[in-house]
């Protein structure tokens, strides 16, 4: 049977969404503004997914996001009480992801799902009863590291992984 | 030989296995007339137009090379040439190699862009285990050296651990493939024309902080430079400078600097690091007594500890210090201490004085 979402949890999601959306357009001002350095890819118009993922987990589930990294990580922060989204912003939410299951970005495209293999089996072989989230795009799909090698062995060692 | 571009030399090969028969252009490359200010980018785009258009069997291809690259190295192309000879890739560096190493067997010149060079490794297998060997598993039989992958490499100001990494020692120690960095807008179009139509493969490193900021005047002909060919870009006494890339304008500086405290710098732009051109870097060694080599890779296993390794067997009771290495750190490529990572002039300038004055 489905669980029941409720009218409070509904609001919880967009409130969610709508803070990461926020979050990503001030990103977006203060990289144009050359207040943050590097490269800063957005993830506008995805929030669902990152608040779905959350919204379906238990706390310990540990991830495994895409290039597009912000996102998960706030949307781990919104729903963590030691982590919140201004702490994220500081710079904090990366360090402190491990304690959420949060693994981190990876910059090059696909490189994640292998790695999130390695999380899934060491959940299977301590019997820890939680799955691992592997987050990638359409662009990752391509590379033969995702579906011919990471996905294969998913499937060859059964292991308790989601790819998304 | 001569045509009105200049004299014409065979470049014969014999070292490593690689092939002979390349006629390329001595010199600065082009004639003095048709020039055009253009910047590194531009210079590449020039080079690519040319190529397709002089050989109908050359094509381009790789990650959004259709509506132009990032950089914008490929616009122009797919409007002029067609999208049959000019196509976008999936996002698989793997693929894209090994599709230029198919193609380019097939007696085609495979021209491929990795977006980014740090985006090189996927592909790593493709190039070392396939392309290097090629022609050596079928004693020459088939090859495919009409294959040319070009990657923007190192800093830029902002990239990061993933935009901004140097590679080519990884490639330096293949047997079989040629490595070449361009320095400016004419040595990169002049180059990048000599290794597209090089009988072997070839990786072709552009710096891309130099992208926007190198202009220089540039033929508008179509012109081949030398490769494994050293270039003495300053003439000097007292230490021999080598370098290659982004990093020649640095050292470039730091040799007017040490020249107003007296110390005469030359200065060597490698242009190709496999095969180097190990005869113009010891004949300068043999006259200076003093070798420093500066690159942005990592100093650990860096291509400058080869040079480093060769110039001491060559050089060694001529050398009047030890050789000094001025390169990257020995950490992943930083965001906010890419300063302190950077092997920068005023590095360049004390490891030139230390050297002098050992």
């Amino acid at each position: 049977m489905m669980p029941r979402t409720f009218s409070s949890e509904l609001l919880t999601f967009f409130r969610d969404m709508a803070l990461m959306r926020r979050m990503k357009i001030a990103a977006d001002s203060l990289y144009k503004a050359k207040l943050i350095r590097g490269f800063c890819h957005l993830y506008d118009g995805q929030e669902a997914v990152a608040v779905g993922m959350e919204a379906a987990s238990q706390k310990w589930t540990p991830s495994s996001p895409p290039t597009a990294t912000t996102a998960p990580s706030s949307a781990a922060a919104a729903r963590s009480p030691r982590s919140s989204p201004s702490s994220w912003a500081a710079g904090m939410g990366a360090r402190r992801g491990r304690e959420s299951g949060f693994y981190g970005g990876h910059g090059i495209v696909g490189a994640q799902v292998p790695l999130r293999c390695g999380l899934a089996f060491a959940q299977k072989y301590s019997k820890d009863e939680s799955v691992t989230f592997a987050m990638y795009g359409d662009g990752a799909a391509n590379q033969g590291q995702l579906f011919e090698e990471a996905l294969n062995i998913a499937a060859l060692w059964d292991l308790p992984a989601i790819l998304l | 030989m001569s045509t009105k571009f200049g004299r014409l030399v065979p470049l014969v090969f014999s070292k490593r296995g690689f092939s002979t028969s390349t006629s390329v252009q001595k010199g600065g490359g082009g004639s003095e007339e048709g020039l055009k200010s253009l910047n590194l980018c531009s210079a590449i785009n020039q080079a690519l137009h040319i190529a397709l258009d002089s050989d109908p069997r050359s094509y381009v291809f790789g990650e959004d090379v259709s509506f132009g690259g990032v950089f914008r190295c490929t616009t122009g192309l797919a409007d002029q040439f067609g999208k049959k000879r000019v196509f976008n890739t999936p996002l698989c560096e793997q693929g894209i190699v090994g599709f230029g190493i198919g193609l380019a067997a097939m007696g085609n010149r495979a021209i491929a862009e990795i977006q980014f060079a740090d985006y090189i490794f996927p592909a790593f297998d493709q190039i070392v285990n396939e392309a290097a060997k090629f022609r050596y598993r079928s004693g020459n039989q088939f090859n495919c050296g009409g294959l040319t992958v070009r990657a923007p490499y190192g800093a830029v100001g902002h990239g990061g651990h993933y935009h901004s990494q140097s590679p080519e020692a990884f490639f330096c120690h293949v047997p079989g493939i040629k490595v070449v960095i361009p320095r400016s807008p004419r040595q990169a179009k002049g180059l990048l024309l000599s290794c597209i139509r090089d009988p072997n493969p070839v990786v072709f490193f552009e710096p891309k902080w130099l992208y926007r900021l190198a202009v220089e005047e540039v033929p508008e002909d179509d012109y081949m430079l030398p490769l494994s060919e050293a270039e003495v870009i300053r003439q000097g006494s007292d230490v021999t400078l080598v370098g290659w890339g982004a990093q020649l304008a640095i050292m470039e500086q730091a040799c007017l600097d040490a020249e107003k405290e007296g110390i005469s710098c030359e200065l060597i732009d490698l242009k190709t690091l496999i095969p180097w051109d190990k005869e113009t870097v010891e004949s300068s060694v043999n006259k200076t007594g003093r070798l420093l080599v500066s690159h942005e890779a990592p100093i650990t296993g860096g291509f400058g500890a080869e040079i480093s390794a060769s110039i001491v067997e060559r050089c060694f009771s001529r050398l009047e210090a030890p050789v000094a290495r001025i390169c990257g750190l020995d950490t992943p490529f930083p965001l906010v201490f890419e300063p302190f990572y950077m092997p920068t002039k005023n590095k360049i300038l004390d490891a030139i004085k230390s050297t002098v004055k050992y």
